[in-house]
C-alpha cells in the first residue's frame, strides 16, 4: 500500500472533526450565554454606545450591533445555536459551516478583548470548514446520498492543506516565539507562568514547591511544542509519526489544562486534532467501504478554480503571518493588515511568550452600603481584600477573567472608561443581589502583586481602578 | 386543504372578512412599486440620514431616540459604502417583491430591512411609514403572491399552513389576519379622527385653512387651493372629518356584494389624492392609496372581467397548525386595539401593560395616528445656520455660496432636499434636542468641503428658526427670529478612526 501524503484526511476523520467543531461551536455558545447581558448588551460592561465611542474597534462584521437587549442577543444566539446543530448533523454541511465561521467571527468582534488562543483556533478551523468535504461520512446528507459510501476515504485540496499547516504553525511558532531568556536561558518560564495566580489550577501551584523540577521541565515543554509542530508535517513512516504526534499534542494540552485553568482551550484543540486520525487506525472501528475513485468525488467538493486560487492564497498567508510575527510581534503590515480584515485568518501564537507575563493579582469590588458597611465581592463570588486562597477561582468563568485581565495590562486606548463601565455594571449586580441596601459609594480594586523572583517575597499594591462619583 | 366547517355559508357579506387573490396580487405589485421608489428616494441621502457620516451617527442614536427593544441590521457598519449595500439588498427584495418572485423570502425581507432602516433613524419618519411596515407586517400572514406572480408561472403556492382558509366563493382568502389588515386600516382612520378634538376641527372647523398656511408643508398647488376656495375650506374640514370617523364603518358593510366599500375607497382615496396635491408630505399619500386596493371586493374585479385563477396546489395542514396561527394573529389583534386605546390622548381605562410593550416595539407595530390633531399647528418658519470660521467671516451653512439672509424664502416646502431631510428639520424643531442639533450642524459643517478637516475650519456655529405664527383666522404674524442652539469651540470631539483592527490583547495568556 502507497504510504498517504501528509496533506491527505480521511474523510471519516473529518466527520468527526465536523461532530466535534460543531459540539464545541455550541457548548461555547451556551458558555457565553450565560454572560449574555454583560459582555454583548447594552446594559453590561461593553454597550454599544461605549463600544463606538472607541474607533479603533474593528468595525467589520459588526451583525451583533444590531441589538442590545437581551431578547435580541437571544434569538441572535438561537440562531447561531441552531447553525451549530445543522453542521453537527451534516445537514447543508457546506452553508452551516460558512455561517458558523461568520457567526463566531461576528461574536468575537463585538467583544474582542475576550477571547483568547482557544477562541482564535476555533475561528481560525472553522474558516477552512466550508471547503472541506465534512459531509461525506456519517451525516445527513450522506444518508441523502447513498452512493458516496463508495467514495474513496482519502481526500486531499487546498483546504486540507491547509488545515494541516494551521496545527502545524500553532505548535511550532508558539515555540519559536517563545524567546524570552525565561524559556531559553534560565528556565525559569514555568515558574513564572505556574506563579500567575489568576490562572494556576490547584496543582499548578502545588508544583511551585519543586522549581528544580520546573527548571528541568522548561526546556522540555519549549521542545515539544517545537518539536509537534514539525512532526506533523514529517513525512516517512507515517502511521507512527501521526500516532506519535497525536499522543504528545494530548499530553501537551491536558498537562496544560491540569496545571492552567485557561477555559476551552484544551477542548478546542484537542477536539480539532481528531481530524489527524489516520485511516489506518479508522479502518479497525469503521471498515472501509470505499470503491471508487478520486474522480467520484460530488461537483460540491472538487474545489474550482476560484476556490483554489484563494485556497492557495490563504494557505500562503497564514504562513506569511506567522513568519512575520517573529519580527514584528502582534502588528501586521498594510497587505496582511487588509486581508485580515475580510478573513481574519491573522494570527500571533504568543501564548506567554515571549515570557510569561509578571503583572499578577486579584480583584476586588468595594461596596459601601448607607449605612456604613463594607462588603467586598466579584461577580457572584465573596472575596477580601487580603489574597483569596485561590485566585483563579475567583473570576466566575474563564472570559470574566479575560475581561478583567485586560483592563490592568492596558492594551488600549481610554482604558478608563472601560473600567469605569465595569464598576458601574458590578454596581448594578450588587444592587439587583441586595434589594434591601443601597450604595452609597463602591470602587473596583486591583490587588497587584507582581510575580518575584524565585526565592523573593511578594509585595502588594492596592490599586482603585475605579469609584463611583461623590454626589 | 381541510375546509373548518362553514358557519357563515350564506352570510350576505362574504366579502368583508375575506381578502381576494386579485386585490392581494394588485395590492402586491402598487405596493412594491411605492416600496422600491421610497428605497430609491431614501438612498439619494443614505450618507446623510444612515452613515455615520451623516445627521445621525450610530452612537447618537442610542443615546437619542433608541427604544432598547429595537433592532437594525443598518446598525451593524457605520461606512456608507455598507448603507449602499443594503440598499442595493433592499431594493432587490423589492423587486422580488413587485414581480411576486419567491414572495414569502422577499416578503419577510423586505419587512426585516424596512423596520431595520426604519428604527436606523427614527426621526425621519411620517404616518405613511407606520402605516406601511405595520401592513406589511400583516402580508407575512397573507398569499399576496398566489395570482399573477412569477411564483404563480413557476407553479409554486403562496399559500402557506399558517395562512387561514380560503373563503367561501374560492377565490380568496379568509383569516385572522385579513381581518386584521380590515381593522388596521379602519383604525387608522378612526383614531386619526379621533383626537381631533381642537375647536379648528370640530368648532369654527378651521383646520385645512390653518394647514395650508404651513410653509414648510404646502406645495403652490395648496396656496392657489386655499386662495381659490377659501370660504368652501370649513365645509371641507367637516367632511374630511366627518369622512375620516364614518367612512370607515362603510368599509365593513356586509349587505352587498361589496358596491359599498368599493365606492367607500374611491372616496378615501380622492381624499389621499387631495392630500398629496396641497401638501408635500412625501409618500404618506402614495402609501394610504395603495394601501386602499388591498380591500377591494370581487365584485370590482368581476366588473373588470378578471379571473382570480391559479392552478398551484393548496398546502397540506394539521387542524392545530391552523388553530394555532389563527390564534397567535388573534391575540396580536387585541393587543393592536388596545395599543391604540392606551395613545395618551384618550386617558385610557384600558392599556398595554408596560410588561408587555417591548411586543410592539419589537415588531414596530407601534402605531399613533396623530396628524394635525388635536389641531394643525398655529406655527411655522424656516431655519438659518450662520457658521463662523475661524479667517473671521462667517458663512450661510445651508447655501456656502449665498451671503446670509433673514428674508422669508419663496417654496419653503420646496427647498429642502427630500421631505425626509425636511422631516428631520421639523423634529428638531420639536424635540429641541441639543445633541440632534450638534451631530447636524456637525454634518453641515463636513459637508462644507466634503472632507472631516473643514470641521476645524469653523469655530462658532449658530442655529436660529424664524417663527411665524398663524392666527385662529388663518392670516400669519410678523417672522420672530429665535436663537435656538449656539456652539461656540467647533466641533464637539472630531474623533478621527484609527486604523487598527484587533486590539492587541494577548499579552502572554493562553
Amino acid at each position: 500500500m502507497k504510504s498517504p501524503g501528509i496533506f491527505s484526511l480521511d474523510l471519516r476523520a473529518l466527520a468527526l472533526f465536523r461532530m466535534g467543531l460543531a459540539g464545541v461551536f455550541i457548548f461555547d455558545l451556551l458558555l457565553r450565554a450565560r454572560d449574555l447581558q454583560m459582555f454583548y448588551g447594552d446594559n453590561g460592561v461593553l454597550s454599544r454606545e461605549l463600544f463606538l465611542q472607541q474607533t479603533w474597534l474593528p468595525t467589520e462584521y459588526q451583525v451583533f450591533l444590531a441589538t442590545g437587549s437581551l431578547w435580541g442577543l437571544s434569538l441572535f444566539f438561537v440562531a447561531g445555536i441552531i447553525g451549530g446543530l445543522c453542521l453537527l448533523a451534516g445537514f447543508r454541511a457546506r452553508w452551516a459551516a460558512l455561517f458558523c465561521w461568520a457567526f463566531t467571527v461576528s461574536l468575537q468582534l463585538r467583544n474582542p478583548v475576550i477571547i483568547d488562543g482557544g477562541d482564535e483556533l476555533l475561528r481560525l478551523l472553522l474558516f477552512w470548514c466550508p471547503f472541506l468535504p465534512l459531509s461525506a461520512r456519517w451525516s445527513w446528507e450522506a444518508r441523502e446520498n447513498p452512493d458516496w459510501v463508495n467514495l474513496p476515504n482519502r481526500y486531499r485540496s487546498v483546504a486540507t492543506v491547509g488545515v494541516t499547516l494551521q496545527y502545524a504553525l500553532l505548535y511550532f511558532f508558539a515555540g519559536l516565539l517563545k524567546s524570552g531568556e525565561e524559556w531559553r536561558r534560565t528556565g525559569e518560564a514555568l515558574y513564572y507562568t505556574l506563579s500567575i495566580d489568576q490562572f494556576a489550577t490547584h496543582l499548578g501551584k502545588w508544583m511551585l514547591q519543586f522549581p528544580d523540577m520546573l527548571k528541568l521541565l522548561t526546556p522540555l515543554a519549549l521542545g515539544l511544542e517545537l518539536s509537534l509542530g514539525v512532526l506533523l508535517l514529517f513525512p516517512p513512516r507515517f502511521f507512527k509519526t501521526r500516532m506519535v504526534f497525536l499522543g504528545l499534542a494530548l499530553l501537551l494540552h491536558l498537562s496544560i489544562a491540569l496545571l492552567l485553568n485557561i477555559g476551552i482551550f484544551m477542548l478546542i484543540a484537542v477536539i480539532g486534532l481528531v481530524v489527524f486520525l489516520p485511516p489506518a487506525l479508522l479502518d479497525r472501528w469503521s471498515p472501509s467501504t470505499a470503491t471508487g475513485k478520486a474522480e467520484d468525488f460530488p461537483p460540491a467538493y472538487r474545489l474550482g478554480r476560484p476556490a483554489l486560487v484563494f485556497g492557495s492564497f490563504m494557505v500562503f498567508y497564514i504562513l506569511y503571518v506567522n513568519i512575520q510575527s517573529i519580527w514584528m510581534g502582534k502588528k501586521l503590515s498594510t497587505w496582511t493588515h487588509a486581508v485580515a480584515r475580510i478573513t481574519y485568518e491573522h494570527q500571533h501564537w504568543h501564548l506567554f511568550a515571549p515570557g510569561p507575563f509578571r503583572e499578577d493579582g486579584w480583584f476586588v469590588f468595594e461596596v459601601t452600603d448607607q449605612d456604613g458597611k463594607i462588603w467586598h465581592s466579584l461577580g457572584p463570588s465573596k472575596v477580601g481584600l487580603e489574597k483569596p486562597s485561590h485566585v483563579a477561582s475567583t473570576f466566575p468563568n474563564h472570559r470574566w477573567r479575560r475581561w478583567f485581565q485586560n483592563l490592568v495590562l492596558e492594551p488600549f486606548e481610554d482604558t478608563q472608561s472601560w473600567r469605569n463601565s465595569t464598576a458601574f455594571y458590578l454596581a448594578k449586580r450588587w444592587m439587583e443581589e441586595h434589594p434591601q441596601r443601597q450604595i452609597k459609594k463602591y470602587r473596583l480594586i486591583f490587588m497587584e502583586e507582581m510575580t518575584p523572583s524565585p526565592g523573593s517575597d511578594p509585595k502588594v499594591d492596592l490599586k482603585v481602578l475605579a469609584e463611583s462619583v461623590e454626589k | 386543504m381541510t375546509e373548518p366547517e362553514n358557519k357563515v355559508k350564506n352570510w350576505p357579506g362574504q366579502h368583508v372578512l375575506a381578502l381576494d387573490f386579485r386585490s392581494l396580487a394588485a395590492f402586491r405589485i402598487l405596493f412594491g412599486a411605492v416600496l422600491l421608489l421610497d428605497c430609491l428616494i431614501r438612498w439619494t441621502d443614505a450618507t446623510a440620514h444612515y452613515s455615520d457620516l451623516g445627521l445621525l451617527p450610530r452612537g447618537v442614536l442610542l443615546d437619542e431616540g433608541w427604544n432598547p427593544s429595537f433592532f437594525s441590521i443598518h446598525m451593524a457598519n457605520g461606512q456608507p459604502a455598507f448603507i449602499h449595500l443594503m440598499f442595493v439588498v433592499q431594493v432587490l427584495a423589492a423587486l422580488a417583491l413587485l414581480s411576486g418572485f419567491r414572495t414569502r423570502i422577499a416578503t419577510f425581507m423586505s419587512w426585516l430591512l424596512l423596520v431595520s432602516l426604519h428604527n436606523r433613524n427614527p426621526w425621519i419618519l411620517n404616518g405613511g411609514d407606520v402605516y406601511a411596515r405595520v401592513i406589511l407586517f400583516w402580508m407575512l400572514f397573507l398569499p399576496w403572491g398566489q395570482i399573477w406572480s412569477v411564483d404563480a408561472r413557476r407553479k409554486q403556492s403562496d399559500f402557506r399552513w399558517w395562512m387561514g382558509s380560503l373563503s367561501e366563493d374560492g377565490k380568496g382568502v379568509r383569516s385572522i389576519a385579513s381581518v386584521a389588515v380590515l381593522l388596521q386600516i379602519s383604525l387608522l382612520y378612526w383614531f386619526a379622527a379621533l383626537p381631533k378634538t381642537h375647536p379648528s376641527w370640530v368648532a369654527d372647523n378651521s383646520a385645512i385653512n390653518i394647514a395650508l398656511h404651513l410653509d414648510y408643508l404646502v406645495k403652490p398647488f395648496g396656496i392657489a387651493f386655499r386662495e381659490m376656495f377659501t370660504d368652501q375650506l370649513p365645509l371641507l374640514t367637516w367632511l374630511v372629518f366627518l369622512w375620516e370617523f364614518w367612512g370607515p364603518f362603510f368599509l365593513w358593510f356586509p349587505f352587498d356584494k361589496g358596491q359599498v366599500r368599493t365606492f367607500s375607497l374611491i372616496l378615501f382615496a380622492g381624499m389621499h389624492i387631495g392630500f398629496e396635491l396641497c401638501f408635500a408630505i412625501g409618500l404618506f399619500p402614495a402609501y394610504c392609496l395603495v394601501i386602499l386596493t388591498v380591500l377591494l371586493p370581487g365584485w370590482f374585479w368581476e366588473k373588470l372581467r378578471l379571473d382570480p385563477s391559479y392552478d398551484t396546489p393548496l398546502p397540506e395542514r394539521s387542524k392545530w397548525q391552523h388553530r394555532g396561527a389563527q390564534w397567535g394573529c388573534g391575540l396580536l389583534v387585541v393587543y393592536l386595539v388596545i395599543w391604540n386605546f392606551s395613545n395618551e390622548q384618550f386617558r385610557p381605562a384600558v392599556s398595554v401593560p408596560d410588561s408587555l410593550r417591548w411586543v410592539a416595539f419589537t415588531l414596530r407595530l407601534d402605531q399613533r395616528w396623530n396628524m394635525f390633531s388635536p389641531s394643525p399647528p398655529y406655527h411655522d418658519g424656516w431655519w438659518v445656520a450662520v457658521a463662523h470660521r475661524r479667517s473671521g467671516d462667517t458663512l450661510n451653512l445651508f447655501k456656502p455660496t449665498e451671503p446670509i439672509t433673514w428674508e422669508k424664502p419663496d417654496n419653503i416646502a420646496g427647498q429642502y432636499l427630500t421631505q425626509r431631510r425636511r422631516r428631520w428639520w421639523m423634529e428638531l424643531r420639536s424635540t429641541n434636542n441639543r445633541q440632534l442639533m450638534s451631530s447636524t450642524l456637525a454634518y453641515l459643517c463636513y459637508k462644507l468641503n466634503g472632507d472631516k478637516r473643514s470641521l476645524h475650519e469653523v469655530k462658532e456655529v449658530e442655529l436660529y428658526y424664524m417663527l411665524e405664527l398663524t392666527r385662529m383666522d388663518g392670516s400669519e404674524m410678523e417672522p420672530r427670529k429665535v436663537e435656538v442652539y449656539r456652539h461656540d469651540n467647533f466641533p464637539p470631539n472630531p474623533s478621527v478612526p484609527v486604523n487598527v483592527i484587533v486590539p492587541e490583547e494577548d499579552r502572554g495568556g493562553e
